[in-house]
């Protein structure tokens, strides 16, 4: 039963002698098969948040628990294991490698994982077909409009089929047509036991429903 | 891809500039073995039977055949001439015995037999049957040599010595140098005994300074492909920082980065390569003068290619150590 909890997190930056401190003993919690929803202007700590959730970014001080593994100690190949098979994240710029296809794209985590390209190339198929872009599995990213990458990108997230799944402004870059087809792709993710985290200023996406938690006013000085 | 057409065309041109240097080495080679002997005399003080014109009596030959190893003895009359045609075609001039040491092997038609007849090599661009213009007379081609070049390209015209001795020491029975077969084994006062080593530098002398600057060139050259072949590897993975992060933040680790940015540096280097080897040669082909492509040079070529490509690839692998994965959170 993985449950996602955040006990007094704090993250410092240090630039040249001033400190930005965007998370002060924050806390949080997330039962398992979730939904939060990260609300708060720009600037006040979301990205900082998922880093420290994805085990990319370490902590000044505090603790982030997910089931049983302790995210925030996580070191060598104990934290590439984590980021690797525990989480999936979508970015707010898509970040699909321009020069391979939307199926390569997808496949790209599951090589780099060891898995045989037989079993890569249904995998990435399979999670194409899903996001419904199984047509355009040859298309390159310029190839393919904003909403569309978004999806591939999701697909990409979802090649191992994460309990874990992080989310950064999802639809910042995406005209409102698109946001739909992406927002209900992001709601069918809600299956069984999977928390997931989104990040967001945008108000489209509060229709997703979900714990709130507001950023912006613990930070607001 | 954009940075393999880059790299190839830098390496192409590395190997053409390569290949013209080394050409010159073969031309002279060439051109001095079509003659036929093995040393040549020269009158005492000259440097050697190519560059300077000076006057021996045709019948030093008889002098020379008596002398204790020579074989075989004839003389030759050689001079740089022009052919009068518009543009002017010039032409490196040997009169030369019909059938004697200096008159070549033709690849099409016949020896030039009698006054008034040619043998011209195929870079003047004349055929058999055409008729050229030189010094106010007139010589009819009869035969073709291929590869008596010299100077980077300056066909040789062969005529009878009798025409030559007209033309340069009007009408005397001259000659500017005899071409032995066999090495002398005596000395006469007055004559000097110049061997094949000797010869190819006398002929080559006239470019020792194009020569000079071409071996600089030809060295910066060098170091200029591989600055291109390193830097556009290293502004590729610049451009693919983004692409690093991404990766790591997926929990690729960061060797795994490492080693697939070497393997494609080396495919990279090794396609380049290949694809410059088979462009320079096809461009030889529009060059006048001789391109030769030893296989000092295809040995270097790919092995050049690849260690600058490893280390251009070291530069990137440093990048995909050291980039963050949390800069795949910004924005575009
Ligand atoms: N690498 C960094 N170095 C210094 N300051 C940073 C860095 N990343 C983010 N910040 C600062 O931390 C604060 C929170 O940033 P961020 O987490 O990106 O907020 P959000 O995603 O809500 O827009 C901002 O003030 C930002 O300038
Ligand atoms: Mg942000």
């Amino acid at each position: 039963m993985p449950d996602l909890r955040v006990r007094e997190l704090s993250v410092e930056y240090g630039s040249g002698g001033e400190v930005i401190r965007p998370l002060d003993g924050f806390e949080m919690s997330a039962p398992p098969g979730s939904l939060v929803l990260l609300l708060g202007p720009s600037g006040s700590g979301k990205t900082t948040l998922l880093s420290c959730l994805a085990a990319i970014q370490s902590p000044s001080a505090g603790t982030i628990d997910f089931g049983d593994i302790a995210v925030s100690t996580l070191a060598g190949k104990e934290r590439t294991a984590f980021r690797r098979h525990t989480v999936g994240i979508v970015f707010q710029a898509f970040n699909l490698v321009p020069s391979l296809t939307a199926a390569e794209n997808v496949m790209a985590p599951l090589l780099a994982a060891g898995v045989g390209w037989a079993g890569a190339s249904a995998r990435a198929a399979s999670l194409l077909e899903r996001v419904s872009l199984g047509h355009r599995a040859t298309h390159r990213p310029g190839e393919l409009s904003g909403g569309q990458q978004q999806r591939v990108a999701i697909a990409r997230a979802l090649v191992h089929d994460p309990p874990l799944i992080l989310a950064d402004e999802p639809t910042a870059h995406l005209d409102h047509t698109q946001v739909e087809g992406v927002l209900g792709l992001l709601a069918g993710l809600m299956d069984g036991e999977r928390v997931m985290v989104i990040a967001t200023h945008d108000d489209r996406v509060l229709a997703l429903g979900g714990q709130r938690v507001d950023l912006g006013r613990r930070t607001a000085r | 891809m954009i940075a393999v057409a880059a790299i190839t065309l830098v390496l192409a041109l590395t190997l053409l500039l390569s290949g013209f240097r080394d050409g010159i080495d073969v031309e002279t080679a060439r051109t001095v073995r079509a003659l036929g002997g093995d040393s040549f005399v020269v009158r005492e003080g000259v440097s050697g039977p190519f560059t300077t014109v000076s006057q021996l009596a045709e019948d030093v030959t008889e002098v020379v055949l008596s002398l204790p190893g020579v074989e075989r003895a004839d003389p030759i009359v050689s001079i740089r001439h022009a052919i009068e045609s518009s543009p002017v075609t010039d032409v490196y001039l040997v009169g030369a015995r019909p059938n004697g040491l200096g008159m070549p092997a033709v690849s099409a038609g016949r020896q030039p037999r009698a006054r008034g007849e040619a043998v011209l090599d195929a870079r003047a661009g004349r055929k058999v049957g055409d008729r050229v213009a030189l010094g106010g007379r007139t010589f009819d081609v009869v035969g073709l040599v291929r590869g008596v070049t010299v100077w980077a390209g300056v066909p040789a015209m062969f005529v009878t010595l009798a025409d030559a001795q007209d033309l340069v020491f009007a009408g005397a029975r001259s000659a500017t140098a005899i071409v032995v077969s066999g090495t002398p084994q005596a000395r006469r006062v007055g004559l000097s005994i110049v061997d094949a080593d000797r010869a190819r530098a006398d002929l080559k002398r006239p470019l020792a300074n194009a020569i000079t600057t071409i071996d600089l060139l030809r060295f910066f050259l060098w170091i200029v492909a591989a600055a291109i072949v390193g830097s556009v590897l290293y502004v590729s993975a610049l451009e693919r920082s983004r692409e690093f992060a991404v990766f790591k933040a997926f929990g690729t680790d960061s060797w795994d980065l490492v080693g697939t940015l070497v393997v494609e540096a080396f495919v990279l280097s090794a396609l380049s390569a290949a694809a410059a080897v088979a462009l320079s040669r096809v461009l030889a082909a529009l060059f006048p003068a001789v391109i030769s492509f030893p296989a000092r040079t295809m040995v270097l070529l790919p092995l050049v290619a690849l260690t600058v490509g490893l280390v251009g690839s070291l530069a990137g692998a440093r990048r995909a150590i050291v980039v963050d994965p949390a800069t795949a959170f910004g924005g575009p």
